[in-house]
């Protein structure tokens, strides 16, 4: 039944629904796609893939985004997908002005604003499809492309894992087959199907596979984000005077360097002695921990020489940049330190920190003697407000009866420090770099972490505890600096902004002593984020795996993903210096890796043109070799001047050819004579040798010629 | 003092930009080239990113930015996928240029009014081919005779965004025609034209030039209604005489393909089936003698317009013609080629058909 039956018969219901919204006119669905002025727009079948692609990238953020968002998001593709082409009658585009208003206030009920991360997410999830709506030209199609590939790509965000990578080529390659149905439409004379299409766009992202993988390999790693995170639920490690921890969703660990230590003489401390002292906490405002009052006349601790002959460390810092006032020194310095740019301003705090009265600019570089110890004895005439502090009573209230509930149960205060570490350890708490945001009341920000959320990093346990320990009657302070370090080689430590850490400070029996309630979560509950397959964490993931290990697959499984995330997801700075040296090409800076990505994009050019060369070739290859033969007979003849047109036989050409180079009339005619017989004659000579045997002798018949060149040089006419 | 202020004739309405690109491209004018086929090769396409080739680089960008910023590997991967693919595409549409022959055909002829079809014909030697434009560069003539006038990049877009795209198989031959309006008589140049391909993902333009030296004659209109032949060469005053269908077999011989249809005798060709041509003095065609001097008329088109329209009568009334114009002459005959090249003399006259370049049979 013709499209012009369809006119004259009656309309079916659905039809005639479709022609009363105005969306297109029943019956010329399948006309071409030209319109009125001759401009090709692009057809449904191209339509319809782009929003396949678009709900791909939809479907990548089912995990991130919540119910209503989602819903909306679905019900507008599915109007996208019932909408065959763009509105024109008045109504229909003034409803949809009213949905796209409806998602934006939509999005606005959802996030409290426009202008962030997940907000931008929600608004390109939903304005996406009902682009596609509306779209009509190419560029109207190019932009709802660009919205999709944006959505995609913002889906790694929640999923960067070995799944997301392995959907990938299938999402790129739909995005770039939806780009190739631009142009093509489907009533086209020779046009290719869809899968055509699909099957030329796979080779083609399969030919662009090496030039990407190089410059994936060779595109240098920054070390710190290109632009300053306005959205503040993110946050880097490193020192501050201050920390509200309820406030961050994610932690970057950042790889930089804060400082290097040489350790003089063969005295190497011990790992649980490796805490190094920075901005000591104080005050507690009921959201932010910040110093408060410093106190700039500490003392330093008296020891008895033997002791300091036994166990003391010296030992040499260099800071690359000076973050905040304090210096980083092993818990607890035994006098004040040397070096060229401190030693007029360093002062040591109550809280034996060692601080500079003025920063300075650049690296710092300082000798320090100190003697391991977690406690050392507090002074009595220190004003003790701010350690008991727990701000204003009614925050936090059910963490204050579980204080008092300790208190009653533990009336010691080492009992009752203990008490809170084994609830730390039973509990299920857990801790992760990408914990849930304890902001939405911030009165009750401990609460919800000690009690519902339960998962944090440090900054969070050492808060919780100061205060659970405050409001039981102990008086304690948060301590920020950094734990651990990494032993190079050459013989010194390394300790990166990844090592900040915060601890706490107990004051018991006049002693103020060091816990660590983050080695209290178990073991096995310690998450490590995207960014955690660093070389000093491996170890600990390995444990962590060791507990998977019960099935092969599972464990094949998950030593994949450990691969894949070492390599591709923490490929930052440091890896590609690893590999870059591994590979000969030494230290990189950006000029030369702009260079060495130059060179990869003409070897990869090359590659790509090598490839089509070869599939040529073998083509060529397929033919008949008598065909063979003539094709390089004939190519030689157009280099030589002979004009030779596609349609023309053999035997016309080469008798134009005998014409203008009468010399070589009768090896001509010997090709003509010789090619006609071997395809075309009607018995088949079947000699021994066969038919490769005569596509030779033409072979050497164009052998014998001389070369274009000379041809070119020896025409007649 | 009054000045006599000479008032150059205003100068076409062009940007300052299409003025300093005419004085830079008319140093390195394109040469029409005489001959029949050309073949494009690869010094002479030339390769740009499209509109939307620049979008996927903006969009490739902006990926990256998010990967660098945010530290996702997989964004990388992503944008480094779109720079693959921009290269591929690169290569992809060169190829669809490189090699192509194209031949000119021959030169059209129409009257005023009506339009030119320029048939070129395309071969694709090895490979398939998609996405292959060919439009004029140059602006339909309105101007003077034979002066070419450049349009403008805007107007070559529009052009493209209505041309038909040709899709070659591997060793396939296709037609394709540039249509031209004939706007007034006399030669029309094509000009130079640019064989373009955006496919397979339109990110990326190929394109090159060809210049045939090749010409459209516009014949002038007729003068409505046909006026009357003037006097028959040598006969009496009674012109035009009505053929008079004589059957004699003796004046007949056989068809020759070329002959004028209309001495043939169908009667016979109904009978046996085989074709003869009457060659008897019975029936003789009228014989007149067309004159450009024997016209009185002062304006050069009306003069032309009678001429043709002369010639025309003159054919349908099975009359033969000779024709002497200031620009040449032509014998008494009476065929078809006669009649074409006599129209050939109308559409080139001030020139001498000899003289025009680029006429291609």
């Amino acid at each position: 039944m013709s499209a012009r039956n369809a006119l004259s018969d009656s309309l079916s219901v659905r039809d005639r629904a479709i022609r009363f919204f105005g969306f297109e006119s029943a019956g010329q669905r399948r006309l071409t796609a030209v319109n009125r002025e001759g401009i090709r727009h692009p057809d449904l079948r191209a339509r319809r893939f782009l929003w396949l692609a678009l709900v791909l990238s939809q479907l990548t953020h089912v995990t991130a985004l919540n119910t209503t968002i989602l819903a909306a998001g679905f019900g507008a593709s599915l109007l996208a997908l019932i909408v065959s082409e763009a509105p024109t009658r008045f109504v229909w585009r003034v409803a949809l002005l009213l949905l796209t208003l409806g998602a934006g206030v939509l999005v606005f009920l959802s996030y409290g604003k426009w202008i962030g991360r997940d907000s931008g997410i929600a608004l390109l999830f939903l304005f996406g499809p009902l682009k596609l709506v509306e779209a009509r030209s190419s560029r109207d199609y190019m932009w709802v492309w660009g919205l999709g590939l944006v959505l995609y790509v913002a889906s790694f965000f929640e999923n960067l894992g070995l799944g997301a990578a392995l959907t990938l080529p299938f999402i790129v390659i739909a995005y770039i087959t939806a780009l190739r149905l631009f142009d093509s439409p489907r009533d086209e004379r020779d046009g290719a199907s869809l899968w055509g299409h699909i099957k030329q766009s796979s080779i083609h992202t399969l030919m662009g596979i090496p030039l990407a993988a190089m410059l994936f390999v060779l595109f240098p790693r920054a070390a710190a984000p290109l632009w300053g995170m306005r959205d503040t639920s993110t946050a880097r490690t490193g020192l501050s005077e201050e920390m509200q921890p309820g406030e961050i969703a994610q932690l970057i660990q950042s790889r930089e360097i804060a400082f290097r230590v040489e350790f003089e003489g063969t005295r190497r401390p011990a790992r649980s002695d490796l805490y190094w002292r920075g901005p000591v906490l104080r005050q507690f405002d009921g959201t932010r921990w910040s110093t408060g009052d410093i106190g700039e006349r500490g003392e330093f601790i008296a020891f008895t020489p033997e002791e300091i002959q036994r166990d003391s460390l010296v030992y040499q810092v260099t800071l690359d940049r000076a973050d905040t006032r304090w210096l980083p020194t092993l818990d607890l310095p035994l006098a004040f330190p040397t070096g060229p740019a401190i030693e007029n301003s360093v002062f040591l705090s109550s809280a034996q920190q060692l601080g500079l009265r003025r920063i300075p600019n650049g690296a710092t570089a300082y000798r320090v003697q100190s003697l391991p110890r977690a406690s050392y004895p507090a002074r009595a005439s220190q004003r003790q407000d701010s350690e008991t502090n727990t701000a204003q009573p009614g925050i936090n209230p059910r963490t204050r009866e579980f204080a008092r509930a300790l208190r009653e149960q533990y009336p010691e205060p080492r009992a009752r420090v203990q008490a809170l570490l084994a609830f730390f350890n039973q509990e299920q708490f857990f801790y992760t770099l990408n914990p849930p945001l304890y902001n939405q009341n911030r009165a009750l920000a401990i609460d919800k972490f000690l009690f519902e959320g339960r998962r944090g990093f440090c900054e969070h346990f050492a808060g919780a505890s100061v205060f659970v320990l405050r409001a039981s009657g102990i008086p304690a302070r948060v301590v920020t600096g950094y734990q651990g370090g990494e032993w190079n080689p050459n013989g010194y430590m390394i300790v990166r902004q990844s090592d900040a850490h915060a601890w706490i400070e107990v004051q018991i029996d006049g002693m103020w002593t060091r816990v660590d309630p983050t080695a209290a979560v178990a073991p096995n509950r310690v998450e490590f984020g995207i960014s955690a397959a660093l070389p000093e964490t491996e170890a600990l993931l390995v444990n962590a795996k060791r507990w998977f290990e019960t099935d092969r697959l599972v464990a094949a499984w998950e030593n994949l993903t450990f691969s894949y995330t070492k390599w591709v997801i923490g490929f930052d700075r440091e890896r590609q210096r690893e590999l870059m040296r591994d590979l000969g090409l030494g230290n990189m800076n950006p000029i030369a890796a702009i260079g060495w990505m130059l060179i990869a994009v003409s070897l990869s050019g090359a590659v790509v043109a090598l490839g089509w060369w070869l599939a040529r070739r073998s083509q060529e290859r397929a033919l008949d070799g008598n065909v063979q033969a003539w094709h390089v007979l004939r190519k030689r003849l157009v280099k030589a001047g002979l004009p030779v047109a596609p349609h023309e036989t053999v035997k016309q050409a080469l008798l134009r050819a005998s014409i203008r180079w009468p010399q070589h009339a009768q090896h001509f005619q010997t090709f003509i004579s010789d090619y006609e017989s071997n395809r075309f004659a009607r018995v088949v000579q079947q000699d021994e040798k066969g038919g490769p045997r005569a596509a030779s002798a033409l072979r050497k018949l164009v052998r014998a010629l001389p070369s274009a060149r000379a041809l070119r040089g020896s025409a007649t006419r | 003092m009054t000045e006599n202020v000479v008032n150059s004739p205003l100068a076409p309405n062009k940007s300052w930009f299409d003025r300093q690109r005419d004085k830079w491209s008319s140093a390195f004018a394109h040469r029409a080239i005489s001959a029949d086929e050309v073949e494009l090769v690869q010094n002479r396409i030339y390769v740009l990113p499209t509109l939307r080739g620049l979008g996927v680089i903006a969009i490739a960008i902006i990926l990256l930015l998010v990967g660098v910023n945010y530290q996702l590997s997989l964004a990388y991967v992503v944008s480094f996928l779109l720079g693959g693919l921009l290269q591929v595409a690169l290569h992809a549409t060169y190829r669809n240029l490189r090699g192509l022959r194209i031949r000119a055909g021959q030169s059209p002829r129409a009257i005023v009014g009506e339009t030119l079809s320029f048939s070129l014909a395309i071969s694709s030697p090895e490979r398939m081919r998609e996405g292959i434009t060919l439009t004029r560069t140059n602006a339909e003539p309105s101007a003077p005779h034979g002066k070419l006038v450049k349009l403008s990049g805007k107007a070559v877009r529009e052009l493209l965004k209505r041309a038909l795209r040709l899709r070659l198989q591997a060793d396939q031959q296709a037609v394709y025609s540039i249509d031209v309006k004939a706007a007034r008589r006399g030669i029309i140049p094509l000009g130079r034209i640019q064989i373009e391909s955006r496919a397979p993902y339109g990110i990326i333009r190929a394109w090159s030039y060809v210049h045939f030296e090749w010409v459209a004659l516009v014949e002038p209109a007729p003068e409505m209604p046909y006026p009357e032949l003037p006097h028959a060469l040598g006969d009496d005053a009674k012109t035009a005489a009505k053929a008079d269908v004589a059957h004699d077999p003796d004046s007949l011989r056989e068809y020759v393909p070329g002959d004028s249809l209309k001495r043939v005798a169908w009667k016979q060709v109904a009978k046996s089936g085989e074709w003869y041509t009457r060659t008897g003095e019975a029936g003789q065609r009228g014989e007149v003698d067309l004159r450009w001097d024997a016209i009185s008329l002062t304006d050069t088109e009306a003069r032309l317009s009678r001429m043709a329209a002369w010639i025309d009568r003159a054919r349908n009334e099975n009359v033969a013609f000779s024709l002497s114009m200031p620009t040449g002459a032509l014998p008494l005959a009476d065929s078809a080629p006669h009649h074409m090249e006599a129209l050939a003399m109308l559409a080139t006259y001030p020139k001498p058909l000899s003289e025009v370049a680029g006429v291609r049979a």
